[in-house]
């Protein structure tokens, strides 16, 4: 049977009741924190996301400019075609070359950064939990048709011939180091 | 020729009664006050994600007509519950003590509240209002949810006055006498947000979804982690208020490795982990235990708890039953590796591989990825595809079978439950509802806890049986004078806990004996009853007694 009202008294909190609302205090607090610091993340991973959508724009653009034989901006990025090739004096460009001038001061992407630290790259061979660099860097994987019919990924190194018609993928290396595809293009 | 006026109580309801009765008045267990303060919730809790979706471009931008309509739809709903209830003030309790329960009606904060939330939205048909202004201004919608918040606080207040916070802390996250309300808005917001954050983990899961909508999971997660690991803190910090948990460290020890504590820690382990350390390890697969929040939801869940129960009851019986089906399964391995690897080394390469075939096969599953080519290996198949029918329903069958026996154990149960509350011969308002939540929780629709306290009533004497016409169906058995013979005897154990139905019930018997012996024939049932295959000692003095007294009383 319930107390008859007078005689009912709100009891004092005790020391028990106080570490309970600490602790529920102190578990808010962690919990924004670390919300926030992972928000903060997502919003450098979107802000690279952009960029790398820029980068992808940029891809699929070159090879419409090749089919309407338009002049390929940076130079360093034309590909070589077949009938180039063929040319005794032609040098042709390579996948480093074309990344350096990309995204340099004078090239297509200057303000294109690392968004998550002012060391990172701004691209990486691949994404790499030991290379700390590595986090928010565009990758560029080299697409072949194997054997099966689906593509075989293979690294696209510095010292790799442009040539035209050839495929590559682009991803981006995540705050946890691991690679969110952005696209396919070829050149 | 005037008549005279009717008396208050005779006079046919008004339609503002009416109305009053059926959508506000919560005293009315025939309205409908739940369902529509339930359904306004709603239209609030979805205007809240419409108003959040809108922030979002790529959702808000090709679908602007939709959100449109949508909001002139919420106003008008919004604007039709606050017209109906300035209607129906004066029957409102709560102002038809003014002389002008409208304006009373008017100047009460929850009104002021219902108008807040609707008004800019016709005064940006006059004014020219910024699109940003209004969008904040719609936020004020969520103060309507004061209206079910608010009494229940202050209600849960009142309830607890004389309670340590430990003891509210329970009530709040415990059902108890003291919940309240509260305790129901307390499981609505976990259950909310556990739906909200299982469809969250699924959709991320979608490239394309996630891709846009990378930044607003985060927060949602945050979100639902700040939620979950405040309620774990309460449960853990509240449960040595039961019994079972008792011991501040060994209780709240115990508490947390029952199966539901681990399913709360694992709903919120994978956020802390993650963000601490996952520039160490890749912690990918720990995002998959974020859909553990979905177990959440067995808490509020009799049937599962039940399943559960049926479960660990039945284990010896069902570890018989995975016992033979493993052993069946390692016989059908081996011979299928026997049989087959020569024939297919690539698909029977080992007898793992084999014992793939053989459960896909024993389940009837029947991928088809690997299939026996030799006649000895399809003999096989043909054996193991008509016993994997029986066998593989073995423990499907067993946990039915158990899990209807368990709902009958708990009918039972309730059943006894109605004994001892019809002790007093009736059911109080405090017991009823008692009654509805057993009933709610092993799933009994009305009329059949109707029929069941029908059936309990007719037990224990305190109504005739249906059969019986013409009987009133209030008058316990004892009162009615010559109908005895055609009733059931009472429940022993209502008896003996009323001595004066038991008075009544013992007298009714006598008689009955005594027009027994009135009417059967003597000689034939004395020889009957000498006999000791027939009748102890003890019966046959009675008898005898019985007898002689009918004979000296003719």
């Amino acid at each position: 049977m319930n107390k008859p009202e007078h005689t009912r008294v709100t009891p004092q909190l005790k020391w028990s009741d106080y570490v309970f609302i600490f602790l529920i205090g102190i578990n808010l607090i962690v919990v924004v924190l670390l919300g926030r610091n992972i928000y903060i993340q997502g919003d450098k991973l979107e802000q690279a996301r952009k960029n790398a959508e820029l980068v992808m724009a940029w891809a699929v653009g070159v090879d419409e400019d090749m089919n309407a034989g338009k002049p390929i901006s940076p130079l360093k990025c034309t590909p070589a075609t077949d009938k180039n090739l063929k040319t005794l004096k032609f040098q042709p460009n390579t996948w480093g070359e074309c990344l350096a001038d990309l995204f340099g001061p004078k090239g297509k992407f200057p303000e294109v950064s690392n968004t998550f630290s002012e060391n990172g790259h701004i691209w990486a061979k691949k994404c790499d939990r030991e290379h700390l660099e590595s986090k928010g860097a565009l990758v560029f994987e080299r697409l072949q048709p194997g054997p099966t019919g689906s593509p075989v990924v293979s690294e696209l190194k510095d010292t790799d011939v442009l040539l035209s018609g050839m495929e590559f993928r682009i991803s981006l290396c995540d705050r946890g180091f691991w690679l969110i595809k952005i696209g396919e293009a070829k050149l | 020729m005037s008549s005279a006026p009717l008396p208050d109580n005779q006079k046919s309801p008004t339609i503002r009664r009416l109305v009053f009765d059926l959508l506000f008045n919560k005293d009315n267990p025939d309205g409908y006050s739940s369902i529509f303060e339930k359904t306004i919730i709603i239209v609030i809790l979805v205007n809240l994600a419409a108003l959040l979706a809108e922030t979002i471009p790529i959702i808000y931008d090709s679908r602007e007509r939709q959100f449109h309509w949508f909001d002139v739809v919420s106003v008008a709903i919004f604007t039709v519950e606050y017209l109906l209830r300035l209607y129906v003030a004066p029957e409102d309790p709560d102002f038809n003590q003014d002389k002008l329960p409208r304006l009373r009606f008017i100047r009460s904060p929850f009104a002021i509240i219902d108008l807040v939330a609707i008004l800019p939205f016709y005064l940006a048909a006059f004014f020219n209002l910024d699109l940003r202004a209004l969008r904040v201004l719609r936020l004020l919608r969520l103060f309507k949810l004061l209206r079910v918040f608010y009494p229940a606080v202050i209600d849960f207040i009142a309830l607890n006055r004389d309670k340590t916070l430990r003891q509210k802390v329970y009530a709040i996250v415990n059902e108890t006498p003291n919940s309240g309300k509260l305790h129901e808005i307390f499981d609505f917001i976990i259950v909310l947000w556990v739906l909200i954050s299982v469809t969250c983990v699924i959709l991320e899961s979608v490239h394309s979804i996630n891709y846009y909508f990378h930044v607003e999971f985060i927060i949602i997660d945050t979100i639902a982690v700040a939620i979950f690991s405040t309620e774990f803190l309460m449960r853990i910090y509240s449960c040595t208020e039961n019994p079972k948990y008792q011991h501040w460290l060994a209780g709240r020890i115990n508490f947390s490795r029952q199966f539901s504590s681990l399913i709360d820690i694992l709903a919120i382990a994978p956020f802390f982990l993650e963000s601490l350390l996952d520039h160490l390890f890749d912690l990918r697969f720990l995002r998959v235990f974020r859909l553990m929040r979905l177990f959440k939801l067995g808490r509020y869940s009799a049937a599962t708890k039940s399943l559960f129960y049926v479960i660990q009851r039945e284990w010896p019986v069902m570890k018989a039953a995975i016992f033979i089906m493993l052993m069946l399964v390692m016989l059908a391995a081996c011979l299928g590796y026997l049989f087959e690897h020569e024939a297919q080394p690539d698909k029977f390469e080992n007898i793992p591989q084999s014992i793939y075939w053989a459960v896909i096969t024993l389940a009837s599953v029947g991928y088809g990825d690997i299939s026996p080519v030799t006649p000895a290996g399809r003999a096989i198949t043909i054996v193991l595809a008509l016993l994997g029918i029986g066998i593989f329903a073995i423990p499907a069958a067993i946990l039915s079978s158990a899990f209807s026996d368990q709902l009958r154990i708990e009918r039972e149960t309730m059943k006894q439950e109605l004994y001892e509350m019809l002790g007093d011969g009736q059911i109080s308002p405090e017991e009823r509802t008692i009654i509805d939540a057993e009933a709610k929780r092993l799933h009994l629709s009305k009329d059949e806890v109707d029929r069941l306290l029908e059936k309990v009533k007719i037990e224990l004497g305190l109504i005739s049986h249906p059969d019986q016409k013409g009987h009133s169906h209030h008058e316990p058995h004892y009162s009615h004078g010559h109908h005895e013979s055609q009733r059931h005897f009472m429940d022993l154990n209502y008896l003996s806990k009323h001595p004066e139905a038991a008075g009544e019930q013992f007298k009714i018997l006598l008689a009955q004996l005594q027009q027994l012996a009135h009417s059967v024939d003597h000689d034939r049932l004395n020889r009957y009853l000498s006999d000791r295959k027939h009748a102890t000692d003890f019966q046959m003095e009675t008898w005898e007694y019985i007898s002689k007294q009918t004979k000296k009383k003719p």
